[in-house]
């Protein structure tokens, strides 16, 4: 039987009920929001840690380097070769590394066409056998999940995970979180090259970069300021006279940034296999863990992908190039027997603090046709080295050897450059003849100093001096290989270049009995003579080469006599 | 004369649901409200977490002090003001020395309830990230 009385309460049992519902709702809804919010800061935090990890990977693993080896000079993230190196060998520097190994091996192959190859073949392979060792072990620690570990912490704990409770952070989850991968392959790296292709980068004469070694930023739309650029380009073997060099891609001006795990993993050795056998990775996958209380909260994995921001130019950062004027000398020849000449008497010395001065030769008995001794007269010696800078005396008059000149001028541009380390700094031949025309070197030479070091002092600036002006404006480094010889052989590259230095002068020649001087034909004229010898050096012990000048004068002197 | 008859009526059962309404009202009411507010709240909080975010991601990628706290207001008016957010701005900024580091920003944000209780009208919510620089090069 129902009665009425059984509606009564109802509404306040629902009520109770509902209130009930709404309560567990709401905490259930409290626990996953809370839930949610834990996982996104624990991402964020683990974002936070990996972007750490990305960019201390770049300065803070290293491989350290003896102040005597080959790669010191790389050791340094600046560009100013006085720089102090800190001898450390980072993944922000080794592709100066690498480059600098390649460079070596580009001037050794350039030389070995040349037939100057001398010890730099070996040398070259030494380089690059130096640079794969450093790489390598650069590469193991850059590998090792624990070395990163620290840069991760340093961040993610400072970043608050409150919503797993109080006093929680998010820390180093090690194991499979922790990876590697080559990322953006075939990419630039932060080596950039000298000029264009169409100027051969400014190579030594006669040497081809392979195809395929180099490429303008891959960056899609192209960043301001890169412009027409040229790099070395990363993931990508290039070989260089049978040797493989290889670059780590770093794209211009990319900051260290996250990345998809996608494009992560699908770029990984192990999906996408490398002929690097032990390649230097630029990307690193990073797992944090959120904790409290030492017990598991949240997880999250986030990837970064690496970038230095620094470019370098291809360069041998500590380097000269030297330049030797042996003393100028004044030879007489005379004609006996008509077109044969004689060289007679000692060669006479003279100097850029002396010159021009008159000289006098030695008289040579029957030194003409008829005659009974030939005395050159008195000649105006060293007009042709009056005054002159260093650039006069190899390039100017005389210069009639325009080609031979012309490759001359070419190794020593290639080589200047080789010195330069500012990125789109170009060393034209302008820019060389400037230097070697200054007017310390003009001075320099009236002070009787024969030998010079072109080299750059700061990266980006080139100066031509004397060895002690030299290792004192590089002090930190130029007096400790400024003794170093290039190591290919020496050729001669303008051979006997020369012009009249002066009118022809009239003489008296002494004729034998019975005989007298020809009118009109007994003269005396100075030809002013040139030899300039190029050794090209590698670089490997500094020297990237040595460029030697002969100057020297000759006075000929014809004495003709007819029977009277 | 005929004495009216008294009946008793069964009034027992009108009027009771609407009290018992009334009784249910005030007990579900305030939840219902109170769990508003704790979405607000929630919803506000995440918000702040984000924006602080944001922000200091905004301001790593700068190379200048300047750069990066201009990058860090720019990205926090992005968010709106509303009835409900009173104000959003950064309380504590610290950008190292020539990019060297870590920055660290800490935003704060004025929620004012939808619900008010007494003494209990609004919150202030505060959250702090920290990042690492990515807007400078490689140190020289």
């Amino acid at each position: 039987m129902k009665t009425k009385r059984d509606k009564r309460g109802s509404v306040t049992a629902f009520s109770a009920v509902l209130a009930l519902a709404l309560l567990v709702l709401g905490i259930g809804f409290l626990f996953i929001v809370l839930y949610m919010g834990a996982q996104r800061e624990t991402k964020n935090a683990t974002d936070a840690g990996a972007l750490n990890v990305g960019k201390k990977a770049l300065t803070d693993i290293s491989v350290p380097v003896m102040p005597t080896d080959v790669f010191a000079d790389c050791a340094s993230d600046s560009i100013d070769n006085n720089a102090l190196r800190d001898n450390k060998i980072t993944l922000g520097r080794i592709n100066r590394v690498w480059s600098k190994a390649m460079l070596i091996a580009i001037n050794a192959e350039a030389a070995g066409a040349d037939g100057q190859a001398g010890s730099g073949s070996g040398n070259a392979s030494q380089a690059v056998s130096g640079a794969e060792e450093i790489s390598n072990s650069l590469a193991a620690k850059l590998k090792t999940p624990s070395n990163l570990h620290g840069f991760f912490n340093e961040l993610s704990q400072q970043n608050s995970v409150r919503m797993i409770g109080v006093g929680s952070s998010t820390q180093v989850l090690p194991g499979a979180g922790w990876q590697t991968s080559l990322m953006d392959r075939e990419a630039e790296s932060n080596i950039e090259l000298t000029g264009s292709p169409s100027d051969n980068f400014y190579l030594p004469p006669g040497y081809s970069l392979p195809a395929g070694a180099s490429t303008q930023c891959t960056r899609s739309p192209k960043p301001d300021g890169v412009g027409n650029k040229y790099f070395l380009k990363g993931y990508v073997p290039i070989q260089i006279g049978g040797k493989t060099i290889w670059q780590v891609p770093f794209k211009w001006d990319n900051k260290p940034i996250l990345v998809a795990s996608s494009k992560f993993d699908a770029e990984k050795a192990t999906t996408k296999a490398l002929e690097w056998s032990n390649p230097v990775p630029n990307a690193f996958s990073a797992e944090g863990q959120a904790l409290k209380a030492g017990a598991p909260g949240e997880k999250a994995t986030s990837w970064v992908l690496s970038n230095p921001r620094k470019p370098f130019k291809l360069s041998a950062p500590h380097s000269f190039l030297k330049i030797k004027v042996d003393q100028p000398k004044c030879h007489w020849y005379f004609y006996p027997i008509p077109p044969i000449k004689v060289e007679f008497g000692a060669a006479q010395n003279y100097d850029f603090n002396s010159s021009p001065t008159g000289m006098t030769g030695t008289t040579m008995p029957g030194g003409g046709v008829l005659c009974s001794s030939v005395t050159p007269p008195s000649q105006m010696i060293g007009l042709d080295i009056a005054g002159r800078s260093l650039d006069e005396v190899i390039f100017s008059l005389p210069n009639l050897h325009t080609s031979e000149t012309k490759k001359v001028e070419d190794q020593m541009v290639s080589r200047a450059n080789q010195m330069i380390s500012k990125p789109g700094v170009v060393i034209t031949p302008a820019k060389l003849h400037s230097c070697l025309g200054s007017a310390v070197t003009r001075l320099a030479l009236i002070a009787g100093e024969k030998n010079f070091y072109l080299f750059s002092k700061d990266g980006e600036t080139l100066e031509c001096l004397p060895k002690i002006a030299a290792d004192a404006l590089a002090f930190t480094w130029m007096p400790l290989i400024s003794g170093k010889d290039a190591d290919g052989t020496e050729k001669k590259i303008i051979d006997d270049d020369y012009m009249p230095g002066g009118f022809p002068l009239p003489h008296a020649p002494v004729p034998l009995p019975f005989c007298s001087p020809t009118p009109l034909v007994n003269v005396s004229w100075v030809l002013w003579d040139k030899d300039v010898y190029w050794k090209p050096g590698t670089g490997y012990n500094g020297s990237l080469g040595e460029i030697r000048v002969k100057r020297w004068s000759e006075v000929h002197t014809v004495g003709v006599c007819n029977p009277l | 004369m005929t004495k009216p008859i008294r009946t008793i009526k069964k009034r027992g059962n009108r009027g009771s649901g609407l009290m018992e309404s009334v009784m249910a009202a005030i007990i579900l009411v305030p939840i219902a409200l109170a769990l508003l507010d704790l979405t607000v709240m929630v919803i506000a909080n995440s918000m702040n977490d984000t924006a602080a975010k944001n922000a200091a991601r905004a301001a790593a990628n700068q190379s200048t002090g300047e750069a990066a706290h201009a990058a860090a207001e720019l990205t926090l008016k992005t968010f709106q003001a509303s009835t409900l957010v009173k104000s959003l701005k950064i309380n504590d900024f610290d950008y190292p020395a020539g990019g060297k580091g870590s920055i660290s920003l800490t935003t704060v944000m004025e929620v004012k309830l939808p619900v008010p209780f007494p003494g209990f009208a609004g919150y202030t919510f505060t959250a702090k990230d920290v990042e690492p620089v990515v807007g400078t090069k490689v140190e020289e």
